[in-house]
């Protein structure tokens, strides 16, 4: 698909210039955008569903140049500046504000995938445009996890971070592989802009987040070969929405743990010859999705809004809580999983920094990887994925805490699928 | 200590020394060699781009001999240390350096010091070893307050500081650019 002059022009420098400023993605020594020659596969996804009222092309302006020169779609409000039309989706913290910006560029959303297009074309992995979260915060106050070292130290860290972490349909109850986006940089000199395809545990299955353990299986993953991954991905499911949710009349729901996901992820970059470079595990949460696993529902996919509405044989029912608001404790009927005045729409996210790992003293600092950030060469290859990473061996392994747990990404309009 | 640095500290006490010897010190109260032992409190700190700048606050002390090289000037060696221990983890200054104490007064009782030396600053449990090594400047300030021809009562403060030495963690390099810091104050014991 030929890009329009217009946005050709505009994606030379990142952002499109006028709705985001030019200053927000012109100097960028990560990516090394270079102007944008063609549209990645992960560009024009979006179409806009019922209740969204921005066009396609309205959104597709907000556009950035890959390292690979093709266009991405990139992080936008979930309301038009300009226009004042609405999305019906968000994409997180507006990266904007992070120090990182101006040395990395704007992120485009699913370079990863596009390149396993061509690392492994036979086994593609792609993702829908909504589900790409960005977080960020600067100068994050750093644990060290040495008992003789930690009270000497100050050490802080700028992090941005994007995970495609879709919550609104079955695709991750049975693919664990999602694009990451990991910039982090820190006063110690831990510094890490890493772009891969994570595998987040066992392809096929998730475990049962209000128990922690249960592995439920569900299918064959997207792709067949998805490596098995460190971390898991924590998913509820009916269990958890019967357990927790539809409760008897002494109690209300508990839907911190009926329909809290956690992604926990541990990253590894490794070289070709398999020694590792670099380590990261960012947690991903989401404590109100619009989905839960139920194998009797069509499509695996149950809604929370819909169970605000069930009452069983014993009388257990949805108590109190986000329900009890949105429906009038039972008095405004008929709102579905992708109606805007539903709760569950996956708005509010936080992210575990955690540990930070660098074994690369003797460099490069130019790395580049599989698309799963493995056979780590000094020189580019067909697929290869682009990664710095200091040249240097972390001894503090700075362990970052929990950001964004205070913030709220809805907004007019904003709704499921988000 | 790196061979170096031992080196150069070598050479400098016996410059002191040698300097010590060639004078003839006047009769001003201060003749002979003095010793003397401090202890009190003292707050210590890593040093270097990302270290917290807060001290830790424990037990201190000084140790020093020097001798008259000329009236108002006693040039000796000195050694600080702190000690702090706590949760199984214990933590230590250790600084030695030749110094060169000043009584800007004569026969008075208030004195300055300086110095060059080296430090260390370790921080070690049974599992992990934390440490700097680095050279220190040491300076400081104190009062004798003497009560006889052989003793004396000292108020003093003392600094370390020190910079440009590796921190490592378990063997593995944090920085180059490591550097430790001690601030005590404290009473002393002064006799020759």
């Amino acid at each position: 698909m030929p890009l329009p002059p217009a946005i050709r022009r505009a994606a030379t420098c990142g952002l499109v210039p006028a709705v985001l400023g030019a200053a927000a993605g012109c100097s960028a020594d990560a990516t090394n955008p270079t102007a944008a020659t063609e549209p990645a596969r992960a560009y024009g996804l979006w179409t806009p569903g019922p209740g969204d009222t921005c066009t396609k092309e309205q959104h597709d302006r907000f556009a950035a140049p890959g390292p690979d020169g093709k266009l991405y779609p990139t992080w936008h409000p979930p309301t038009d500046p300009e226009s004042g039309c609405q999305f019906g989706h968000e994409h997180g913290r507006d990266p904007r504000g992070s120090r990182l910006l101006a040395s990395v560029g704007p992120i485009p959303f699913g370079h990863a995938n596009e390149q396993l297009e061509t690392w492994d074309p036979l086994n593609p992995r792609r993702e829908d445009h909504v589900g790409h979260k960005v977080e960020w915060e600067n100068d994050i106050p750093m644990r060290v996890s040495s008992d003789v070292a930690s009270p000497f130290f100050d050490v802080r860290c700028d992090a941005l971070v994007k995970l495609h972490q879709g919550t609104h349909s079955r695709d991750a109850f049975t693919n664990n592989v999602h694009e990451l986006v990991y910039h982090i940089r820190c006063n110690d000199g831990t510094a890490m802009h890493i772009t891969m395809l994570t595998a987040i545990g066992t392809p096929g299955e998730f475990v049962r987040s209000c128990d922690n353990a249960t592995h439920v299986t569900v299918g064959p993953p997207t792709p067949l070969n998805s490596p098995t991954g460190g971390g898991k991905r924590l998913i509820p499911d009916h269990e958890c929405v019967l357990e927790h949710m539809l409760v008897g009349s002494t109690r209300n729901s508990n839907l911190g743990s009926a329909l809290h996901e956690s992604w926990q992820t541990h990253n590894q970059i490794r070289s070709e010859s398999g020694r590792t470079l670099a380590s990261f595990d960012p947690y991903f949460q989401v404590p109100m999705p619009s989905r839960f696993y139920d194998p009797g529902a069509p499509g695996l996919v149950g809604r929370p809004i819909d169970m605000c509405y069930v009452t069983e044989p014993n009388g257990d029912r949805a108590r109190g809580g986000a329900c009890a608001e949105v429906t009038a404790n039972g008095q405004v009927l008929g709102i579905t999983w992708d109606d805007s005045r539903s709760p569950f729409n996956g708005v509010r996210r936080k992210v575990d920094i955690n540990g930070n790992r660098i074994d690369n003293e003797d460099g490069p600092m130019v790395w580049y990887t599989d698309p799963y950030g493995r056979n780590g060469r000094p020189t580019a290859f067909p697929g290869s994925v682009r990664q710095l990473i200091a040249p240097i061996r972390t001894a503090l392994n700075p362990n970052g805490p929990t950001i964004g747990s205070d913030r709220f990404y809805g907004g007019p309009g904003v709704r499921a699928p988000n | 200590m790196t061979r170096p640095v031992a080196s150069a500290l070598t050479a400098l006490l016996l410059a002191v020394t040698g300097l010590a010897q060639a004078q003839t010190p006047r009769a001003d109260g201060r003749r002979g060699v003095t010793a003397t032992i401090g202890v009190g409190r003292g707050s210590a700190a890593l040093t270097c781009a990302f270290c917290a700048r807060t001290g830790q606050r424990s037990y201190a002390g000084t140790l020093s001999l020097e001798r008259a090289v000329r009236p108002g000037i006693r040039a000796g060696v000195e050694i600080d240390w702190w000690w702090h221990t706590a949760s199984g983890v214990t933590r230590s200054v250790l600084a030695g350096a030749p110094v060169v104490r000043l009584y800007p007064s004569g026969s008075g009782g208030f004195f300055l010091k300086a110095g060059v030396g080296i430090g260390r600053l370790m921080s070690s449990s049974d599992e992990e070893e934390l440490g700097v090594s680095a050279v220190t400047g040491v300076a400081g300030a104190g009062y004798e307050l003497r009560w006889s021809q052989q003793y004396a009562a000292v108020p003093y403060v003392s600094v370390v500081s020190g910079r440009g030495g590796t921190m490592r963690l378990n063997g593995a390099r944090i920085t180059a650019q490591g550097g430790l810091w001690l601030l005590q104050y404290g009473m002393a014991l002064s006799f020759r």
